[in-house]
């Protein structure tokens, strides 16, 4: 850039420009100096700086700091704001501020000065001078000093006086409580002042005139700050103050009024209340698949901060819809909601409220219910008494949309708190009910897999267990800790031909996969039992029936025949059944092949004789691979050990037992499908017969 | 929650060949970590792989599903599986289910 470009630019500053060289003598001179000092560029270049802008009693210190800067290089007085009285044309002064520094170019030293005319600001400042010279003139009489004092203050002040009347309020204060003036301040009373207000505390609490900052100060206390809600009971309009008072003392010490400061931090406390309030939402709305809890819980979380009544509406296709959830801070009142409820009509209104919110997906806020709207609504006396009782000042419904439908809504009552509702709050309450239909969504696909794992699970298990001749039965099924999950644990007991089979199983892997293949186990073993009752022949026929599926599909299984005492076992890679007996705890019968796994498969059948009061348990691997401390197992050692100290016990103290050890030693959430039947021979009809005794394959005791 | 495993997969490649050590505890938390694993290797030309399984503590029925499913899947793809077998009690699931003869089981090659 050249020196007229440069040039061109400081006539366009708002700051006079004035350069000078070694001597003293002006070089340049902006527009802005020409109006300033009143001269032109033409009358100032080349003339004597000092002669022309600077009074004449301050030339010889501005000649000799040229002097010295020139010869020593020191400029106390370069690049820094400096304060000055400069000199018009007309020969009248006034205050300057400026900013001066050197440069040095090929034929010396140059002066460069940034000059604004401060005259206003100084004017400012001598008035705030006049305004405290007055202030000091009033120090008179406690009252009116005060007075005087908070008037100048921008934040609302009210001093409170030993009877507890307010004596004064300033123009911030007094707007504040919508009073005109200090005389009306002082005429009325200062409860029904406090009265045209809904004052609460941060938890929600009435906030008394006793708790007050100043009215405490004047009991010689020394209060904390106080952040309340203050709600006009006129307006609706909310406000967060905090108040902090201290008392004044006259010279004897003793306290004859309280100053209270009130500082507005409404739409901090409001932001931060939203932003604790949606976190909080999103946590609970993520913590839950429940999602009829959920919404009640997010409900619950709406008051009283949001509101005063939050309620949860879902629609559902046929044109019905469902209250999930309903919240006031004061339970009583919730059956109020209730009766109110039986009052809804049948078919909503598509051109107002929920029905409207239904039918085009947008917001519907309602700042003002006269009570003309109440009868209108009413569809009798009792409920317009109810409506009256509600005492709605506003309502607020945001629609719930998910995927483009509008799933429910969630309505937003104003009551006993008086407040009104604004844009912000539509905005917020909108972003709530976004989360919510998320949640709601998310969690109805989840449920209706849920629904069909537990249809599923249901028939998986027999209804009831049958009735043994000579047994006593208890059988335990816990599923894994994922709710939608099916598991792939089963048992069942069915009847062929005077004989009694049991199966347990569990197939590998969960959910609707895993419940269709305990299903084709089920039916293959039902239908091979009437050709073949033998175990090993069912074995073989669900393993044949599980191979055929075209995906790998695998189960352990345990098959037993049972006839009175006698019968004969076979195991599918299963986890071979105890024996509780007379020599202790033992494992019963052989080890077989994997179902629907293996090309080269063998079941060896065992056969069993029970002696009257011994016991049978078969189980699945959920119970022996239990994690506990330390990521150790539950192991087949602990479960032998236990079964050993319940001999002579029936099989639902056993299993009692057996629940009551696998929950202590459990950590964290059941990982696998636990399944455990147990059998007791009661003898009632032993009959005779060569079978031989129980086999033991460890002979381990636990 | 289902609480996380102790558990570890070291896999090594050379040529065509890899082998994958399990440490800890394979369960339902687990074998997924095996299948990406094993996806891995194959993806960059395994043609022979070996897991080793002599360093497990625990192998639960996901575990035995994932070693029948892997056998099954070298034989339709024409590659190969060995398995270094668990010690006692990790090596129960293979015992009782008839696994153990039915699996490539291996001794270790390279002990």
């Amino acid at each position: 850039m050249d020196i007229g470009q440069a040039r061109a630019i400081l006539d366009l500053a708002h700051s006079a420009f004035i350069s000078i060289d070694e001597e003293g003598l002006i070089v340049y001179w902006n527009v802005r100096a020409e109006e300033i000092f009143g001269l032109t560029r033409e009358e100032a270049v080349g003339r004597v700086l000092a002669d022309t802008v600077i009074p004449e009693r301050l030339r010889a210190s501005h000649w000799e700091g040229l002097r010295r800067f020139c010869e020593t290089g020191e400029g106390p007085v370069l690049n820094k704001r400096l304060e000055m009285t400069a000199l018009r044309s007309d020969g009248s002064e006034f205050p300057v501020e400026l900013t001066i520094s050197a440069l040095s170019e090929p034929e010396g030293w140059s002066f460069h000065a940034f000059i604004a005319d401060i005259s206003e600001r100084a004017r400012l400042e001598q008035e705030r001078q006049l305004l405290l010279d007055e202030l000091k003139l009033a120090l008179r009489g406690t009252e009116q000093r005060l007075a005087v004092i908070v008037d100048a203050l921008g934040e609302a002040v009210t001093i409170r006086g030993p009877d507890d009347n307010l004596i004064h309020a300033n123009r911030a204060a007094l707007d504040r409580m919508g009073l005109a003036s200090v005389d009306e301040l002082r005429r009325a009373d200062p409860r029904e002042l406090m009265e045209g207000w809904e004052t609460v505390g941060e938890d929600g609490s009435p906030i008394r005139m006793e708790d007050l900052p100043s009215v405490r100060a004047l009991r010689g206390e020394d209060p904390e700050p106080l952040m309340m809600r203050s709600v006009h009971r006129g307006t609706g309009e909310e406000q967060w103050v905090v108040l902090k008072a201290t008392a004044v003392r006259d010279a004897s010490g003793s306290i004859e009024a309280a100053v209270t400061i009130i500082e507005d931090v409404t739409s901090a406390k409001r932001s931060a209340l939203r932003m604790e309030f949606l976190a909080r939402a999103s946590q609970v709305l993520a913590s839950s698949l429940d999602y009829q809890q959920t919404l009640r819980n997010v409900a619950g979380l709406a008051v009283p901060q949001i509101a005063d009544w939050c309620g949860v509406e879902l629609f559902d296709d046929e044109g019905g819809r469902e209250q999930v959830g309903v919240a006031h801070v004061d339970p009583s009142k919730l059956e109020m909601a209730e009766r109110l409820r039986a009052f809804g009509p049948e078919e909503l209104d598509p051109e107002q409220g929920l029905g409207l919110v239904r039918r085009t997906g947008e917001p519907v806020l309602y700042g003002d219910i006269p009570d003309e709207l109440l009868v209108e609504a009413a569809v009798d006396d009792e409920h317009l008494e109810l409506l009256r009782a509600v005492g709605m000042r506003a309502v607020l419904i945001v629609p719930m949309v998910a995927r483009s439908r509008t799933i429910g809504a969630l309505t937003l009552v104003s009551a006993e708190s008086a407040r009104a509702f604004d844009q912000s709050d539509v905005e917020f309450a909108e972003q709530i009910a976004e989360r919510a239909a998320l949640a709601v969504d998310n969690a109805r696909l989840y449920s209706e897999r849920s629904e069909v794992a537990r249809t599923l699970q249901s028939s998986l298990l027999p209804e009831a267990l049958p009735d043994l001749p000579g047994w006593e039965i208890a059988a335990l099924y816990r599923p894994a800790g994922h709710e939608s999950e099916v598991g792939g644990d089963f048992y069942d007991f069915w009847e062929v031909g005077g004989d009694w089979l049991m199966l347990i199983g569990d197939v590998t892997g969960k959910g609707v996969g895993a419940a269709t293949v305990t299903s084709l186990v089920r039916h293959t073993a039902w239908a091979a039992s009437d050709f073949d009752r033998r175990p090993a022949a069912i074995l073989s026929r669900v393993d044949a029936a599980l191979k055929r599926r075209p995906s790998l599909s695998v189960c352990t299984a345990l098959c037993l025949r049972i006839s009175e005492g006698r019968g004969t076992l076979a195991s599918g890679g299963h986890p071979l059944p105890l024996h509780l007996g007379e020599h202790g705890v033992n494992e019963a019968g052989r080890h077989g092949t994997l179902l629907g796994a293996f090309s080269s498969v063998d079941w060896p059948e065992t056969p069993f004789e029970m002696q009257p009061g011994e016991t049978l348990v078969a189980f699945t691997d959920g119970v022996t691979d239990t994690v506990g401390e330390g990521d150790e197992r539950f192991g087949l050692g602990r479960l032998k050990e236990i079964l050993a100290h319940t001999q002579n016990e029936s099989p639902m103290v056993i299993r009692e037992r057996l629940v009551a050890a696998l929950e202590e030693f459990q950590v964290g959430a059941q990982a696998d499908d636990t399944a455990i039947v147990i059998m007791r021979f009661t003898g009632a009809r032993t009959a005779a017969g060569s079978a031989e005794k129980i086999s033991s394959v460890t002979g381990a005791k636990g | 929650v289902i609480r996380a495993s102790r558990f570890e997969i070291k896999s090594d490649l050379q040529g065509d060949g890899a082998r994958l050590t399990l440490t800890g505890e394979l369960d339902i938390a687990t074998v997924s970590r095996v299948e990406d694993a094993v996806a891995a290797v194959l993806a960059k030309g395994a043609r022979g792989l070996i897991v080793d399984l002599s360093r497990l503590a625990f192998v639960d029925s996901s575990g035995l599903r994932l070693f029948i499913a892997l056998n099954d899947r070298a034989s339709a793809e024409g590659w190969t599986l060995g398995l270094i077998s668990p010690p006692e009690p990790a090596s129960a699931v293979f015992q009782i289910t008839g696994a153990q003869e039915n699996l490539p089981f291996i001794e270790d090659p390279s002990p």
